[in-house]
């Protein structure tokens, strides 16, 4: 009853603010803009082309494998210190910290993946105004001006970035406050400094934030010759190509739990990635700026507001200025440390980034299926009930979801006694089924002197403290809550402990978790997040607030790892992220809403979250708040199915929504889109397989296979899986056609549900019904399905593939085959097929990707289906240990279709199948 | 029927598929030749060796009834000793045990026993139970139909009483007003008499016609209070008998059945955890097969953040009277179920599960 008056309490707050808005949508006057955030204000005051900041030559130190040089700010006297390194890989990393900084400054641990192998760097020549290094291979060379220190990037004759080129880099130094030190040990005035607000102490609605420490703010600023189009810098809910900033706010990078968010805007959402991609014809590059600090992004650009026609005026004239888009980066605290991933192309800058902070983790293939939540399956029996409704109308899915309400009062790591008095009976249940369940473990705690998690955490000393000293405590879900220090590395191998079997009560193997408000969300904190000088040990939670949740994935994922001995892969969604976060999971985008433009949105924000290396993303299909029309739910499923995370979800007070509850015909669409998605799942595994390898996002915008095709640069309603299928899903209300750009001069696309084939490099208007989700394969590509759509990913384990060999204008198609056991990590120890399928010169082959790696399978090859075939006159197939045979095949010439029935290999064996 | 015979019978062969197609080809309706199937929709022709060899051929399914290689197809279970019936041949060799008999897992790694046995004797003893339940429901139900006649008579009569009591007490008001309007009158002709007598008599007259004008007055003020009386019990009456027609205006089923059950107001105060909660009746909402098989209460307690509450209730036969369980599957969206004899159906008793067991 205690924890139902404060749960009440929350919600009654949030209640409150959402009527005191009058209207759904965010309360902006909750969330502070660039003016009410002290040092975004001071730094943004700032005008460019008065750098105060001189390099000191004769300080350089060159080593074999860094460049150290001092700088100077000439109005305070107070030196930096530069680090520069060449990175293995076509990367060049930044370190500006203060020399003789009066405390340590936070850099951030734990988000690289190893130190970064460096290259040497060698010097070219030297005056007095500046150094030039060559930046090894690539004729890439580093220019270090002096007054006013610059750094410019070039290779050839094209300058790639420079850095402080319009003089706003920026470096409030520790200092002691004045009113509390007599001693000013450089004897310099910083009265104009002292003029300022918010340095010493900042107040926002009703929070006051003490600064100890003082301003401490960084800033630089990044001109990238030749771009127009920057993207990246996730989570906002925007367009793909970021906008300029120079009428508005920038991009702020700071995890918030926002209420209700608005669309199209630049405001902090729930996880921060602090990765910019630039592209042009030419290039892409990117920028890792790795600061878990408040940040904000600014962005402008020269041919920002020029019309296409002062545009090409400007050409035709010769007066045109190259196209420049310069950034700036501003964070609160911490060091500068600035990764220049210097590409040439997109696909080298995944690597690059992939190098530094990971890969997406690989997950077990059942996550890959459908997920199927909502806020709250109520008791166990409504559990069984709509496991049962799934069979029924014959729906598959893999997932059954349990939101905060399965627990004991909120008490993570605990079932609710009467509601879930059995959890090990139901999960068995579902385990029946060969299906799976997500349980919540948010990172608030409980404070209650029974709960065996808040004992141990506060008697271990694993809290947050507070400014003086105390315990954190803020208002979340189950009430006074305590929020542990993810931070701590001993924290997290204790958290990951309590997921052993015998610890988390109740758990089977086919439990998975879901970490939720990890921002973290402070109800009753500023901005609904947590007090800034709120201390993890030595540092405040000012200097890392964004990698808090980073950090809480990590822990639980390591937990799911260790609970099996470290055998079975791990599935952890998060909502809270930072640069690294792929290595541990999957993400959400928050609590979305019931509305057709949040349909439209969650492309651009996958996308974006794909750049920088957050492959597994989905948002919550049929939409958080508010109820969907039966139209909307069924066009959200049509897209989830295309998107990497697919998952429905729903609030508390919305009524029902499972798939059988909107009439016949809606429930067949839905599952006619379940079932694209399950047809798919070798070829979405083996994306996912490919992510882990390389990084390469698998829902990827147009532009990074077409890099060329400045019709691609902007495009966020259509998306590609991989390079193969291009989705345009339909987001319209009412719509009765959509029109998709299909890429590529001399290529082809096949509608994988018609097989029609249409040229590349045009605007198709594709007439839509309610069943329409447009999806074309591309000519030159092999896909793999499984058309034996079951129960769930794991019944159709062992059954047949069939191949779709789309041919491109030269006749030739090229795929690949991956398969391994599908959930432990045995893939490591080579215990996986992965097979290349080509057809060149009539001729269809399988050969071995991996020949050191083994894995038997008993799936076989039931169906070839070719696309853009030619009649054939005799189809031969042969196998290495066995006889040549003939194959049957149908051919419908008025789709140019060739169907082989039966072929019957192995998939894991070496064949080929010749057309004549 | 013809091809759900021939269907059952290859797909209930589990040993070896050239058996099922064996069985087959004793159907000769289904070959033009003696080695050749057609597709039931009729689309293709395909040879016989291509029934159910775990390649889908037909559109609509029908060569494979016995593997999982159709999307659309259907696997008959036997089930000997249960209920036969098809699962969606998606089902077949997936590694759950769908049919009681273990047909439709001939070629996995599942162990599925047989069951249908032990489900037929648990069915057969529920579907007894069930049948006892009818039986013993469908008695109740004929003497609460019996005594919802006496009820509804009783009611009628009610209804009539209190009409006649209405109408006396309006007879009786209407008689008081009149009466009062006499005395008002007689007391206005008296006092106008005297005032014309007004002058030299002095204190005399002067104290009778106080005394008569109290007297008057009081006789008018009883009046008064009896039509006071008769109104609030006249209010009362009209209360009485509003909701009585209402509650008499309810549809309560062909032979007044339902009549005992309180309709308007037929939940425990303690349901929702003591918390009060009013919903109001709404209507019959079952199918036409069964329109009193399930009620609607709606614009029920304003709904927290919006909506009122509403309840679903089906209603199923059985010996008591009770609400079996509540549930809340969506905010302030009730779903009941209960369980009454009046909802036994003899209807059921026809359909004669006994005999397909």
């Amino acid at each position: 009853p205690v924890s139902n008056s404060y749960e009440m309490t929350a919600v009654l707050v949030l209640w409150l603010v959402a009527c005191l808005t009058g209207t759904w949508a965010v309360d902006r006057g909750n969330f502070k803009t660039c003016d009410q955030s002290s040092f975004c204000k001071r730094q943004r005051a700032l005008k460019p082309g008065e750098s105060p900041y001189r390099a000191l030559l004769e300080t350089m130190e060159l080593t074999n494998t860094r460049l150290t040089l001092q700088l100077i700010n000439d109005n305070n006297k107070v030196r930096l210190l530069l680090e520069l390194y060449r990175l293995q890989g076509n990367i060049t990393r930044v370190k500006i910290n203060e020399l003789k900084p009066l405390k340590p400054r936070y850099e951030v641990p734990d988000v690289l993946v190893r130190e970064p192998p460096t290259e040497p760097l060698s010097l070219l020549s030297q005056d007095e105004n500046g150094v030039v290094l060559s930046l090894g291979a690539e004729a890439q060379r580093v220019i270090v001006s002096a007054r006013p220190f610059r750094l410019d990037i070039v290779e050839g004759r094209d300058v790639l970035m420079s850095l402080n080129s319009r003089g706003l880099l920026a470096f409030e130094h520790l200092r002691m406050r004045k009113d509390t030190s007599q001693t000013e040990q450089d004897g310099e005035t910083e009265d104009e400094d002292e003029k300022e607000d918010g340095m010493w102490e900042e107040t926002f609605k009703s929070h006051t934030d003490s600064k100890p420490n003082g301003p401490s703010a960084i800033s630089l600023d990044f001109s990238l010759p030749g771009v127009e189009h920057v993207y990246g810098i996730p989570e906002h809910a925007d367009t793909l190509r970021l906008k300029t900033t120079d009428n508005g706010d920038p991009y702020r990078l700071y995890n918030l739990d926002v209420f209700q968010y608005e669309l199209y805007n630049p405001m902090a959402l729930y996880g921060a990635v602090p990765v910019m991609l630039a592209h042009s014809a030419q290039r892409t590059t990117g920028i890792f700026w790795l600061n878990a600090a408040e940040t904000w992004v600014d962005i402008s650009s020269n041919t920002a507001g020029k019309t296409v026609f002062g545009k090409m005026l400007d050409y035709v004239q010769g007066s045109s200025e190259t196209p420049q888009t310069d950034v700036r980066w501003i964070s609160e605290s911490g060091i500068i440390d600035v990764f220049l991933m210097l590409g040439p192309t997109a696909k080298d800058v995944f690597a690059q980034y992939a190098s530094l902070t990971g890969t997406q983790s690989f997950p077990p293939l059942t996550a890959v299926g459908y997920h199927q939540c909502r806020w709250n399956y109520n008791d166990q029996e409504d559990v069984k009930a709509v496991d049962a409704g799934f069979d029924e109308h014959d729906i598959p899915y893999d997932f059954i979801w349990l939101d905060i309400e399965h627990t004991d009062g909120k008490r993570y790591f605990t079932w609710d006694p009467h509601k879930f008095a059995s959890p090990k009976e139901m999960l068995q249940g579902i385990m029946d089924k060969k299906r799976k369940m997500v349980a919540i473990v948010d990172p608030h705690i409980k404070v209650d002197n029974n709960y065996k998690i808040h004992n141990e955490i506060r008697s271990r000393g694993y809290y947050i403290k507070n400014k003086d000293g105390g315990d954190y405590e803020g208002w979340c879900w189950p009430g006074s809550a305590g929020y542990p220090d993810f931070t701590r590395e001993d924290m997290r191998a204790w958290w990951a402990s309590m997921f052993a079997y015998d610890q988390y009560e109740g758990t089977m193997e086919n439990l998975y978790t879901w970490n939720d408000m990890n921002e973290p969300s402070v109800f009753n904190g500023p901005e609904v997040t947590m007090h800034k000088d709120a201390m993890h040990g030595a540092w405040e939670h000012r200097d890392l607030h964004n990698i808090y949740g980073f950090y809480v994935q990590m822990a639980t994922a390591e937990g799911l790892v260790q609970r099996s001995g470290g055998v079975e892969r791990p599935f952890v969604l998060t909502r809270a992220f930072f640069a690294g976060s792929q290595r541990y999971g999957a993400v959400w985008t928050g609590d979305n809403a019931a509305e057709w433009d949040h349909l439209k949105i969650s492309i651009p924000m996958c996308l974006s979250l794909g750049l920088v290396g957050i492959s597994f993303c989905g948002a919550d299909v049929g939409g958080f708040f508010k109820s969907p029309s039966a139209e909307l739910l069924v066009r959200w499923y049509q897209t989830g199915a295309y998107q990497p995370f697919f998952r429905a979800h729903a609030h508390l007070d919305t009524p029902r929504r499972e798939p059988w509850l909107f009439g016949p015909e809606n429930t067949a669409l839905i599952r006619e889109a379940v079932r694209q998605r399950y047809t798919l799942l070798p070829y979405w595994y083996q994306q996912f397989y490919h992510a882990h390898r390389t990084g390469e996002p698998i829902m990827r915008p147009l532009w990074v296979e077409y890099p060329q095709d400045p019709a691609t640069f902007a495009l966020d309603d259509e998306f590609l899986i991989g390079r193969d299928l291009l989705v345009h899903p339909v987001t319209e209300e009412g719509s009765r056609g959509v029109t998709a750009y299909l890429p590529g001069k001399d290529e082809v696309w096949f509608d994988v549900h018609t097989f029609q084939k249409h040229n590349g490099a045009q605007n198709l208007y594709i007439p839509v019904t309610m069943s329409s989700i447009p999806v074309f394969q591309r000519g030159g590509s092999i896909i793999p399905r499984k058309l034996r759509v079951r129960r769930s990913s794991s019944c159709m384990e062992h059954d047949p593939y069939t191949l779709f060999v789309a041919l491109n204008p030269q006749r030739t198609a090229e795929g690949e085959l991956y398969e391994d056991d599908g959930h432990t990590f045995n893939y490591e120890k080579k215990e996986f097929l992965h097979r290349r399928l080509s057809f060149v010169n009539n001729a269809l082959s399988s050969v071995n990707l991996a020949p050191d790696a083994t894995f038997t399978t008993q799936s076989w090859i039931e169906r070839i289906v070719l696309l853009g075939a030619r009649k054939p006159s005799r189809v031969s197939m042969k196998t290495a240990d066995g006889p040549e045979n003939q194959l049957e095949f149908d051919y419908d010439s008025s789709t140019s279709v060739l169907t082989l029935r039966k072929p019957g290999m192995n998939a894991g064996a070496d064949w080929t199948v010749n057309f004549e | 029927v013809f091809i759900n015979c021939s269907l059952r019978r290859f797909s209930s062969e589990v040993e070896k598929k050239t058996q099922r197609s064996f069985s087959l080809m004793l159907d000769k309706r289904f070959y033009r030749e003696r080695k050749s199937f057609l597709c039931i929709d009729g689309s293709k022709i395909i040879p016989s060796e291509q029934v159910n060899d775990d390649y889908c051929d037909c559109e609509d399914g029908s060569d494979e009834p016995g593997t999982s290689a159709c999307p659309r197809g259907r696997f008959y279970c036997t089930n000997l000793g249960y209920r036969p019936h098809y699962i969606p041949s998606s089902r077949v060799n997936d590694g759950i045990c769908d049919c009681c008999d273990a047909s439709d897992e001939y070629n996995s790694h599942a162990h599925c026993p047989n069951t249908c046995w032990n489900l037929g004797q648990r069915e057969r003893a529920y579907v007894e139970g069930q049948m006892r339940t009818l039986d013993e429901g469908l008695r109740l139900k004929q003497q609460l139909i019996e005594e919802g006649v006496l009820l509804w008579r009783e009611k009628q009569a009610q209804l009539g009483e209190l009409q006649q009591v209405s109408e006396d007490l309006q007879l009786k008001l209407e008689e008081h007003r009149r009466k009062k309007h006499e005395a008002e009158r007689l007391k206005e002709q008296a006092l106008k008499a005297l005032e014309a007598r007004d002058g030299g008599e002095g204190h005399f007259f002067f104290n009778l016609l106080y005394q008569l004008k109290g007297i008057l007055n009081q006789n008018i003020f009883k009046i008064f209070l009896k039509m006071r009386a008769l109104g609030l019990l006249l209010t009362l009456c009209f209360g009485f008998l509003s909701d009585l027609q209402k509650k008499l205006a309810i549809d309560y089923g062909a032979n007044r059945e339902f009549l005992f059950l309180n309709i308007l107001t037929p939940f425990p105060p303690d349901l929702f955890h003591s918390k009060h909660i009013f919903l109001v009746w709404g209507t019959w909402s079952g199918t036409p097969k069964n329109q009193y098989g399930q009620m609607v209460y709606e614009n029920g307690e304003p709904c927290w953040q919006g909506g009122s509450r509403s309840a679903t209730v089906t209603l199923t036969c059985g010996t008591e009277t009770a609400l079996r369980s509540v549930k809340e599957p969506s905010k302030c969206q009730y779903i009941m179920d209960f369980q009454t004899p009046v909802a036994c159906q003899p209807v059921l008793k026809q359909q004669g599960i006994h005999s397909e067991l």
